[in-house]
């Protein structure tokens, strides 16, 4: 309150719309950018009737002005760029040294800029600003978070004769999640990290050396090795039912018996691989979707 | 539809308008209160001046400034390694830019500063009472004093904020030298001592008070007359005494500052004469368990239902109670802990070193948990393998069946993880009677106590060479703990100051005591080093049967003081050498935000 008493407030955002869109009227047109949209359709053949729902949500954010300190250099200013809307989804706020390797050996150590504690097997920071040291000023500003820029949604349901189906896909698109375990004296590390890292006889591989807890520089500096595609489309729902024969129904004395089976959580498609994409812990520490299956029966009197 | 929803609003807006737009738009805040209102209010003055309390922080969060120097290793490292290994730069300053430890650095401090200036530049103005206006006052002194310290002890000189900077201000601003912060300090803490009353009743007390504004300015004052502050020459007046002072007239007023909370006549020290060294050792333990007692000055209060981050008994207790292990006590500080005759301990002498546990100065037993020491019962699934209670952090007990672990080793069938590798565990801060796993204590955190203040008078009155005065404040500590007396000698500097390592174990003081000595560069080059016990007996069950025990010192973690990564931007015009680690980097955004700061050398 101090701080605005009187004066503009520190932040003016411009916000692309909200991510969740409803279902049923399209309300878009009269903005200027791809908006949150839904749109649907219903049909009926006969017998066959089918009905196609779909809806896309677009949201960024961007900071056109805030008094944001002078001085920090040119690639870490945040006006400008999205906005870090939470700690969890934008980890180190934003500012990640950029990885661009792993030192292989010594000589490879001699060919980077690299920090005096530097070994074969460490993360290589690029040294942004040319001086030759890694220092704070080599961090850069990764303008994707944990909220995704699209989210999507499409659900396809058809009614045969006494069937009835339903499919709900789900997607998430442009989204960054930070993933390091704890790992060494606390506990395990992933079986990728573990594959995949260096050791003296294996200097070629994509990862970096085991570590212990925080004694490694690239796990306590937050850099974008460990910067994952969260982006995925999941086969949310899948659904059938079937309604018994209505002179069935009668002999039990009951106006409808309807039969379903359905199941959540169908199926994944995702770079992250490791742990689930909607994870928003950077330690992985998040309590996984399960795939579910149920079947019942809907009775009406 | 839409055309209905459109005329609506339209409708409604213009009903609005006719209400006068200035009126219904400009409305006050109803999650915040502006200015004016808090302070024509005394309960909401007061409430944002409980607010800036918080600034204060406390010790006993999970990674404590103990595992910085040499009393702990912290298991749980969170970037600690790089701070004992002297591998800290501006861009990586590793454990001490963690959140917990907002209390030593650079931007909370200064938000906390803002708040307390905030406070200074309104209460004049205040429309309630005098007397609370006064009174509070006095506490936004000490705060904004307190915030300073704080500073100092980690960068020295610093720049001095007094006023409110507004938005589209020009916040570029050099640091002002070692002395004119000390003596901006020592001024404040004297406006808060002239504000403040003795003592508080009721839910006032924590307040600050008098006493506590007259011990921050004690401690400033033992600071300033130290050896780092007065080398010469002095490399850059932010980190020391610009021009030779005369220490003599500074230990001078450091023992005078001392004296005058002496004289206040509200403190003394916590049970001062035990009967025996038993019950000195419980009377030293019950001091930080105690809610509030004669001997604390300030002391920070914390309720179990809520988190304000102090979980000492959780974060530190050893793993076979299914505690997390934290920060483990190393040898360096167990090996100077006296025998309880006052004479040193030495893993040479074949006594010693066959029972190392046996005949120590008192507060080692209220201080460290150590193999064999008694504790309480173990949780029901961890029973069946001890009976008896006894922490075990013996590496190698040789059965007829084989080799086991200690319970609370890394070798534990017991959440080895939260293993400690020194072979001690915390016990100060600790109430064995709380079930640790589950349960928050409320043990409070304390800022300033009459120990420190006694300490602080008997290092002056050392340098001063008034040592029947030195003694006199020593010895009222060692009676409490139930040792013996020191006496005159050209070991009475290294006595006191051993004294002081004891005495205030693991209660943010080391860290700084050792810098400010100078004796940093031997101590903290030292290795932690942990115990390795072995024994023998018949099986884990029964401890009558174990025998035996040998004892080997083994290190735990290399550390360092400076090295060339510490080095690395260091300016070759600066001659106060090997100045790394003295003082704490300045972050690099900051430096990057004003570009008048000038960073400590060595980095």
């Amino acid at each position: 309150m101090h701080e605005l008493d009187g004066r503009p407030p520190r932040h003016h955002f411009r916000a692309g719309g909200s991510k969740r869109a409803t279902r049923g009227v399209a309300r878009t047109q009269r903005q200027r950018r791809p908006e949150p949209f839904a749109t649907g359709s219903q049909q009926v053949a006969g017998d066959v009737s089918y009905d196609v729902t779909f809806n896309f949500g677009h949201a960024r954010n961007r900071i056109n002005y805030w008094d944001e300190p002078p001085g920090a250099p040119p690639w870490q200013r945040s006006t400008g760029h999205p906005m870090c809307v939470s700690v969890t989804s934008c980890p180190a706020g934003g500012l990640l040294y950029k990885a661009i390797g792993i030192f292989k050996d010594s000589a490879d150590l001699a060919r980077y800029c690299h920090r005096t504690d530097a070994r074969p097997g460490d993360i290589i920071f690029a040294d942004i600003d040319g001086d030759c040291k890694i220092t704070a000023n080599d961090r850069i500003r990764i303008d994707q978070n944990g909220n995704p820029t699209y989210t999507l949604g499409l659900r396809l349901g058809a009614q045969v004769k006494k069937f009835d189906f339903t499919v709900f896909f789900q997607g998430a698109f442009d989204a960054v999640q930070y993933f390091i375990t704890e790992s060494g004296e606390i506990g395990n590390f992933t079986q990728e990290f573990a594959a995949n890292r260096w050791t003296p006889t294996n200097p070629n591989a994509p990862g970096p050396r085991a570590f212990n807890r925080q004694e490694e520089y690239w796990v306590s500096n937050a850099n974008t090795y460990f910067l994952r595609d969260a982006s995925y489309i999941r086969l949310k729902s899948v659904e059938i039912g079937y309604h018994a024969p209505a002179r069935l129904a009668a002999g039990l004395g009951l106006h409808d018996v309807r039969l379903y089976a359905n199941g959540y959580n169908l199926l994944l498609l995702d770079q992250f691989q490791v742990v689930d994409p909607e994870t928003r812990d950077s330690n992985g520490q998040y309590y996984p979707q399960q795939r579910v299956f149920n079947v019942g029966a809907t009775v009406t009197f | 539809m839409r055309r209905d929803i459109r005329i609506t609003t339209a409708t409604l807006l213009v009903l609005l308008g006719a209400g006068g737009c200035n009126d219904i738009l400009d409305v006050t805040p109803k999650d915040q209160f502006p200015d004016q209102a808090v302070f024509a209010d005394p309960s909401l003055a007061e409430a944002f001046l409980n607010d800036i309390y918080r600034g204060l922080g406390h010790g006993l969060y999970e990674i404590m400034l103990a595992s910085m120097t040499d009393e702990t290793h912290f298991i749980h490292v969170y970037a600690t390694d790089r701070i004992v290994q002297a591998r800290i730069t501006s861009s990586d300053r590793g454990a001490l830019d963690d959140g917990r430890f907002a209390h030593f650095n650079w931007g909370p401090n200064y938000s906390r500063i803002r708040q307390a200036n905030i406070f200074l530049s309104h209460i004049d103005a205040a429309t309630f009472d005098d007397a609370s206006k006064q009174r509070m006052k006095g506490e936004a002194f000490f705060l904004r004093a307190y915030f300073y310290h704080n500073l100092m002890r980690m960068y020295g000189g610093v720049p001095l904020i007094t006023k409110v900077y507004g938005l589209n201000e020009d916040y570029t601003v050099a640091r002002n030298s070692f002395k004119e912060t000390v003596d901006f300090i020592v001024a404040n803490a004297d406006s808060a001592a002239a504000l403040l009353p003795l003592s508080y009743s009721g839910v006032n007390v924590g307040r600050a008070t008098k006493g506590a504004a007259l011990a921050l300015k004690a401690r400033v004052l033992l600071y300033a007359a130290s050896d780092l502050y007065n080398v010469t020459p002095c490399g850059q007046p932010e980190n020391c005494y610009a021009t030779t002072q005369d220490r003599a007239a500074l230990w001078r007023a450091a023992k005078n500052a001392a004296q005058a909370v002496m004289n206040l006549g509200v403190y003394s020290l916590f049970r001062p004469s035990p009967a025996n060294a038993q019950e000195a050792a419980k009377n030293y333990g019950d001091l930080f368990l105690q809610t509030m007692s004669e001997e604390v000055i300030l002391s920070r209060f914390f309720l179990s239902t809520r988190d304000d981050g102090a979980y000492p008994n959780r974060d530190n207790g050893p793993n076979g109670y299914h505690t997390w292990g934290g920060n483990t006590p190393i040898e360096n500080l167990i090996d100077d802990y006296r025998m309880l005759d006052g004479s040193k301990f030495d893993w040479s002498n074949p006594a010693h070193a066959a029972a190392p546990y046996a005949n120590r100065d008192p507060r080692f037993y209220a201080s460290i948990a150590y193999d064999g020491a008694p504790w309480r019962a173990r949780p029901a699934d961890v029973l069946k393998l001890d009976p008896y209670g006894i922490i075990q952090t013996f590496r190698a007990l040789t059965t007829d069946s084989g080799v086991v672990g200690g319970l609370d080793t890394r070798d534990s069938p017991i959440e080895n993880w939260n293993g400690g590798y020194s072979g001690y565990y915390l016990r100060k801060f600790i109430d064995p009677s709380i079930n640790a796993q589950f349960t928050r204590e409320q043990v409070p955190w304390i800022f300033f106590r009459y120990a420190e203040i006694l300490l602080n008078y008997a290092e002056a009155s050392i340098e001063l060479n008034e040592v029947g005065d030195a003694l006199n404040a020593l010895n009222q500590i060692r009676r409490r703990a139930g040792m013996p007396d020191l006496a005159a000698g050209p070991n009475l500097r290294d006595e006191y100051r051993n004294e002081r390592r004891i005495e205030m174990a693991f209660e943010e003081q080391r860290f700084f005591d050792v810098r400010r000595w100078m004796i940093a560069p031997q101590v903290l080059s030292r290795p932690a080093t942990g115990i390795n016990i072995s024994l023998t007996g018949a099986n884990r069950l029964d401890r009558s049967t174990w025998t035996n025990y040998r004892y080997q010192t083994a290190t735990i973690q290399d550390r360092a003081w400076s090295n060339t990564s510490c080095k690395l931007d260091q300016d070759p015009k600066n001659d106060f050498s090997d100045v790394c680690m003295y003082f704490m980097p300045i972050p690099r955004d900051e430096l990057n935000r004003n570009g008048l700061l000038k960073q400590n050398p060595g980095y």
